[in-house]
């Protein structure tokens, strides 16, 4: 696998993920999940 | 007094449900490949920020503000737009009655998955043994047996999660097959991208190609996939959002299943690629040249790869099958009660009733599809059911909303019970941006027909296809028209 294809895998991965981590986080942080 | 949801988790994974569906396995994927690999991340993550999830905010709010499903809902906004939720409701019934006949084919080749019983040749297999294609729209020669059988069994499916009711039958449902749909998606990826060859055929789905950036055609897949995905305009998220408690974060609520139904899509991705980067790898081919996507990957391609899968082939086959069932399940789950829902506010019947009426319709509806002559229509209707359906509904709805209707009192409403605030971004998201694309969208679909009939099917069957969404808009006014019981 090239590099460029790595880095999008992270960059997928890392939107998508770290975004639904911080959104659930928020969740929780208001009690009210 | 109208249902609501137990939980919170319970709303929130019954809508990820719906909006997670066969595409994301089978579409997104290839959408990618095609259109730029990594680099089409780009125009998607646009469209879901700006678009996706801004119109599932709409949606949820709609339901939420009117406590109503999608009809009444718009007749809030104003009395001329109650069509347009019945036509969404009417799209959703449309798409409901083909898209348990592609559910049923799915779950034949689960049961067919234990003894690998397409062999070498899937293509014949599935057309000639599953479909019993006939060689014309208009040759219709009987049913094929094994589909009928499983549609049936998919309707009574269907019929029974959304007959139990929001609480214990929708969110119950839902709190089983999400949590098992993320397990079997995670064990085909690590299956997939552990098997030799894998690594190449991720190359062909990730490896960026930014000159295709400045093609417009890349943005309309990428709003289109973003559109199309998310469940939206037909009644579903409105009726999901009417049976939220009071107080719902729905700006929350809204990132979360917009991300989470992306999330899946490009976690899925790797187990296409990985398994077709293994299949181009025994046979000594290009992952280009196995490469396909829709029906065709499902039902072809895939088949041929899992017949090369080494150990355990059947259990792959079985959990790659499995997963399209579940995830296309708790889509029609979704489409049924969308159109039960508002059988129910409007007519004022019994969930009993309602769920009967729409089962009866549909599946004598679904027979059509079950025939010799399925595929043909299930591929016509859907095709004009997309444009003229839900991107038609999608850009009226809009722009009832953002420009005939108080915008700021719905952002009001959402921001009055969420955690995040949404800003004035938002009001533009919609009133113009949503409203550009959703336009661009359908005129280019219309030119393109202009250009070339869609399919290459011939006038009188394209005819065909376009009087039946013309019966369904009838349908759509007369069901506007007719009084309701305590319709304002």
């Amino acid at each position: 696998m090239s590099l460029e294809a790595i880095a999008f895998a992270i960059f997928g991965f890392s939107v998508l993920y770290g975004g639904l981590a911080y959104f659930l986080y928020r969740a929780m942080k208001a009690r009210n999940l | 007094m109208r249902e609501i949801w137990a939980t919170r988790v319970g709303f929130v994974l019954a809508a990820i449900g719906s909006a997670i569906g066969l595409g994301n396995i089978w579409r997104f994927s290839y959408l990618a490949h095609a259109n730029g690999g990594g680099a089409f991340l780009i125009p998607y993550f646009v469209a879901l920020f700006v678009t996706g999830i801004s119109l599932l905010m709409v949606e949820f709010a709609l339901g939420h503000k009117f406590r109503a499903s999608a009809p009444l809902a718009m007749r809030q906004i104003g009395k001329k737009f109650e069509w347009v939720g019945w036509w969404a409701v009417i799209s959703a019934f449309i798409i409901t009655t083909y898209y348990v006949v592609v559910l049923g084919w799915a779950l034949v080749y689960l049961a067919k998955s234990f003894t690998l019983a397409w062999g070498t040749d899937t293509k014949s297999y599935f057309f000639g043994n599953v479909l019993q294609l006939s060689d014309s729209p208009w040759s219709i020669s009987g049913f094929a047996t094994e589909v009928l059988l499983a549609v049936v069994i998919i309707w009574l499916i269907n019929w029974f999660v959304v007959f139990r009711g929001v609480k214990r039958g929708i969110e119950k449902a839902n709190l089983v097959m999400m949590p098992l749909l993320w397990f079997l998606a995670i064990i085909l990826v690590v299956r997939a991208v552990t098997l030799p060859g894998a690594l190449e055929g991720l190359e062909w789905y990730l490896r960026p190609d930014f000159s295709k950036l400045g093609d417009y055609n890349i943005w309309m897949a990428a709003f289109g996939q973003i559109f199309f995905s998310l469940s939206l305009a037909m009644g579903i998220m409105i009726a999901y959002g009417s049976y939220l408690p009071e107080k719902s974060d729905i700006a929350n609520n809204s990132f979360i299943v917009g991300l989470a139904d992306s999330a899946f899509s490009f976690l899925i991705g790797f187990a296409v690629f990985g398994t077709l980067g293994y299949m181009a790898f025994v046979t000594q081919t290009s992952v280009q040249e196995v490469v396909a996507g829709g029906v065709g990957l499902a039902f072809i391609v895939f088949p041929q790869a899992l017949n090369l899968i080494p150990g355990f082939p059947q259990l792959v086959a079985a959990i790659f099958f499995l997963t399209l069932v579940i995830a296309g399940l708790s889509s029609s789950i979704s489409l049924v009660e969308s159109i039960t829902s508002s059988l129910m506010d409007k007519f004022k019947l019994s969930r009993t009733r309602a769920v009967n009426t729409v089962f009866a319709l549909g599946f004598l509806g679904s027979l059509v599809y079950t025939t010799t002559a399925g595929l043909y229509w299930l591929d016509i209707i859907d095709h004009f059911i997309n444009y003229y359906g839900l991107v038609l509904v999608a850009l009226l709805e809009v722009i009832a909303v953002a420009w005939f209707f108080k915008l700021h009192s719905l952002r009001e409403h959402i921001n009055a019970i969420s955690e995040i605030k949404i800003g004035r971004w938002w009001n533009w998201s919609l009133k113009y941006v949503t409203v550009l694309v959703l336009a661009a969208l359908l005129l280019l679909d219309i030119w393109n027909n202009l250009q070339k009939p869609y399919g290459d099917y011939t006038v009188d069957v394209i005819g065909t296809g376009i009087l039946f969404i013309l019966f369904g808009m009838l349908v759509s006014a007369a069901l506007t028209l007719r009084r309701g019981k305590d319709v304002a």
